[in-house]
């Protein structure tokens, strides 16, 4: 008889090991990144559900459940057959769990946890407030500014602890239970099904999150130690390039270009009235608040100020405040670039609608579609003068723009950067990294069935967890990569500026991939108040 | 049985009739068109509205002369303008009073009256409109332009041959040529030192070359007589006697030799299948 034998090395669940046919996934199920790549060709789709591929009589599933359970079922078997069983437990866990016992039994255990409790009802409903406050539907102030979005993200997860830990500790109540179960009955076998995978992605969430939080205030620690040393050389290098970079040298580009600039003959008139318009935003905006950032007493004051908060909340907070520090200066930047466009893309709209009138055409708007149509001479002589000014004056307003579109994406390249460093520092897979490192069967990322020797009559196959790959931990930055991409490095950028179209992105759609650990909304506080004192009062 | 119904040479309808078929008259028409072929080529072409119509072109290019020796008397000579402007737009006046009714006379009095205004208003941007670029690139793009509006006279009649062979008005009569006119004249008002001179030129750009030639037959003797002294003087003034030899040797040839050449082209060297094309060319749909 010829016969296979499938070796494993039981999942120890307890260290929270398992197998699993699909990869965990670190974020909410709702909020499950599909792959986009899907395949899609025909042919493809036809081998994959072809009888002999596929698989029908799921029986894998309940196999791998029961593989699961292995440790589980040992238990059980040698409570009932404990004479068949040798070997014992150790006295230091016996004792460890009797202390356990007699502690939760205490009156000081009760204290402590509600304390603990009404500590953590309180936190979780001011967190909740400042949550609704801050996305007030007649005006989300969150999307203005990134101190706030920051205050926003710590909000939510500070709203969500309670969740995630209900969530776990349901979990951790049912596996308790499990011993229980001793027959193979059909409640029994359901609950069995659905064990690990369902809790534990919670778990990492969870440890994560308050990883990558105490990791944010180390970084913050570290960094504002380096600028407490260094505060009075900071304090004159900022100073002098804020004058310079936001200031100075832009003064001097809109001055070379009302002078012909690489010898491109501008019209003088136009050309020189942009550039004294653009002169006037800048001293008005200067005077009106960079002259108070830029004086050095006050720059001094707000570098101390940004010492304190990184050490007391994190680096996050610190590079969010640099962030709005920074939109702030180049506000003058952000009114030159969209001025310049709509002027543009006014012009360019003119221009077009006139150019077909200069071909005896007009736009049908009702069927959507260039017309042929015969024009009186008066509106030929208008719109050909116009139309002729319109086209001579082009150069002018194009230098201005392409230039002004330049020093914004400049801009936006720093603010990328910023925003960058402050969602690595906020939603780094940290804790699913390090597990991965220290036991990679505890983050299971589907099996495979290896051949490991021949013996007569016999194939032996060793089942083993392929642990999570780690591009799929980094999903999430990968798709907010290929987004940024392709709103401000693609041909659809380009076109966005040739059109004269704004480029300009709702800064909290684009991270909202990043928040892939919370749900969308707040859970209502007096829903976790129930449910906690519930947990609490049946221990 | 339900008689079929009969072909109709339209793609976008659904009809009971294979993709390849091919409809009987078709290749009646073909058999008949290829013994036409054979015999000599009736001569249907009328030679004398040939020459007609490349004396009123040769007429066109004259009247758009008058742009450049308007633009030479004001920029070069330095003549003051006004009085000119004055007696051309007497003369526009009297001529559309004599001709049109009272109410179209008011419409007229109106659109006049914008095109007035609109030339008045322009006419100080436009004169800083290329102050900065160099007048060879305006000289070239007039050029270009001047050029591009005489290929377009040509390619766009105000009348076409239906069908039938009969002359209609052409529903797609298109303002491009006018339009490419005035931006010209527009190109050159831009060279111009005051507004007077621009407003001037403009308007008398536009009374010559687009409203006269509207209500006068300007291939008519007594008109033509004028146009051709006036243009013949100016660039023997302007040019020498030279130029002005070239240019009559040059409009005697168009007028004289290229009908020939043309009727010759007609006659012998023109496709002979036209005719199935016509008939039998792609249809546009009509949506409306």
């Amino acid at each position: 008889m010829f016969c296979n034998v499938l070796e494993f090395e039981a999942p120890k669940l307890n260290l929270m090991q398992f197998f699993s046919l699909d990869p965990i996934s670190l974020a909410l199920p709702e909020k499950e990144l599909h792959n986009s790549k899907k395949v899609t060709l025909d042919n493809v789709k036809k081998i994959m559900y072809h009888k002999s591929y596929f698989n029908f009589s799921g029986n894998l599933p309940q196999s791998i459940n029961l593989l699961n359970l292995y440790y589980t079922h040992l238990n059980a078997f040698s409570e009932k057959y404990s004479h068949l069983i040798i070997g014992e437990n150790r006295l230091s866990e016996k004792l460890f769990s009797i202390l356990l016992k007699c502690y939760q039994h205490s009156f000081l255990s009760r204290v402590t946890s509600r304390l603990l409790f009404y500590l953590l009802m309180s936190l979780c409903f001011i967190a909740q407030n400042i949550y609704l406050l801050l996305h007030w539907s007649y005006f989300p102030i969150v999307t203005i500014s990134a101190t706030l979005q920051q205050i926003d993200l710590r909000c939510q997860q500070i709203a969500y602890f309670p969740v995630q830990y209900l969530k776990i500790n349901k979990n951790v109540t049912i596996r308790k239970a499990l011993p229980r179960f001793r027959s193979y009955s059909e409640a029994s076998a359901s609950l069995r099904s659905e064990l690990p995978c369902k809790f534990y992605p919670d778990y990492i969430r969870l440890y994560n999150t308050i990883w990558l939080i105490v990791n944010d205030v180390s970084f913050g620690l570290i960094i504002g130690a380096i600028l407490h040393d260094q505060h009075d050389q900071l304090v004159n290098i900022v100073a002098s390039s804020i004058q310079f970079c936001c200031y100075d040298s832009i003064k001097k580009i809109t001055i070379f270009l009302s002078n012909n600039p690489f010898g491109i003959k501008l019209n003088e008139e136009l050309a020189s009235f942009l550039s004294e318009l653009f002169l006037w935003i800048i001293e008005f905006t200067f005077n009106g608040f960079a002259k108070y950032f830029v004086d050095k007493s006050n720059l001094s004051w707000f570098l101390s100020l940004l010492t304190q908060i990184m050490c007391l909340s994190g680096a996050s907070f610190g590079l969010s405040l640099i962030m709005d520090f920074f939109s702030i200066l180049s506000l003058h930047l952000y009114l030159f670039y969209h001025i310049s466009g709509k002027l543009y893309h006014w012009q360019l709209n003119c221009m077009i609608s006139l150019f077909y009138l200069f071909c005896g055409k007009k736009r049908n708007v009702l069927r959507d579609r260039i017309d042929h149509h015969f024009f009186e001479l008066d509106q030929l002589l208008m719109g050909t003068l116009l139309f002729l000014i319109l086209v001579f004056l082009m150069p002018t307003v194009l230098a201005f723009y392409i230039c002004y579109t330049i020093l914004r994406l400049m801009a936006m390249c720093v603010e990328i950067f910023l925003e960058s460093i402050i969602g690595l520092i906020n939603h780094f897979p940290l804790f699913a990294l390090l597990l991965r490192i220290k036991d990679p069967k505890r983050l299971p990322g589907g099996i495979s069935i290896n051949w490991n020797r021949t013996e007569p009559g016999l194939t032996i196959f060793t089942l083993e967890n392929n642990p999570l790959k780690i591009s799929r931990m980094f999903r999430p930055y990968s798709i907010l990569m290929s987004k940024i991409r392709y709103n401000y490095f693609s041909s659809y950028t380009a076109r966005q500026i040739l059109k004269g179209l704004p480029l300009t992105l709702n800064r909290t759609k684009l991270y909202h991939v990043l928040y892939f650990s919370l749900p969308d909304g707040p859970i209502k506080a007096r829903d976790i108040y129930a449910k906690l004192s519930d947990a609490l009062a049946n221990p | 049985m339900k008689e079929k119904e009969p072909w109709k040479r339209l793609l976008w309808i659904r009809q009971d009739y294979p993709d390849n078929y091919t409809d009987p008259n078709f290749l009646l028409y073909a058999e008949k068109l290829k013994e036409k072929s054979k015999r000599p080529p009736d001569f249907d072409y009328d030679y004398s509205q040939i020459r007609a119509d490349f004396l009123e072109l040769y007429h066109m290019v004259l009247n758009t002369c008058f742009i450049y020796i308007t633009f030479t008397y004001i920029n070069y000579y330095e003549y003051n303008p006004i009085p000119v402007t004055c007696i051309v737009t007497f003369f526009v006046i009297l001529i559309s009073n004599h001709k049109s009714e009272e109410l179209a006379s008011l419409l007229n009095f109106k659109s006049s009256m914008i095109m007035a205004f609109t030339i008045l208003t322009l006419s100080p941007v436009l004169k800083s409109l290329s102050k900065t670029t160099a007048s060879d690139s305006i000289w070239t793009l007039s050029f270009c332009l001047n050029m591009f509006y005489i290929y377009s006279l040509s390619s766009s009649p105000s009348s076409v041959m239906d069908g039938r062979g009969e002359l209609i008005q052409n529903e797609k009569q298109s303002n491009l040529s006018t339009n490419i006119l005035l931006a010209n004249a527009a190109v050159l008002a831009s060279r111009l030192i005051s507004t007077t001179q621009v407003f001037c030129f403009l308007l008398i750009s536009v009374q010559v070359n687009i409203i006269i030639p509207n209500l006068l037959n300007i291939s008519n003797f007594k008109i033509s007589l004028l146009t051709n002294l006036i243009v013949y003087s100016s660039i023997t003034m302007r040019l020498g006697y030279k130029a002005a030899f070239i240019f009559l040797l040059i409009s005697l040839a168009s007028i004289i030799i290229l009908p020939r050449l043309f009727y010759y082209w007609q006659v012998h060297c023109k496709r002979k299948d036209y005719e199935v094309l016509s008939l039998w060319d792609t249809k546009v749909p009509i949506l409306n």
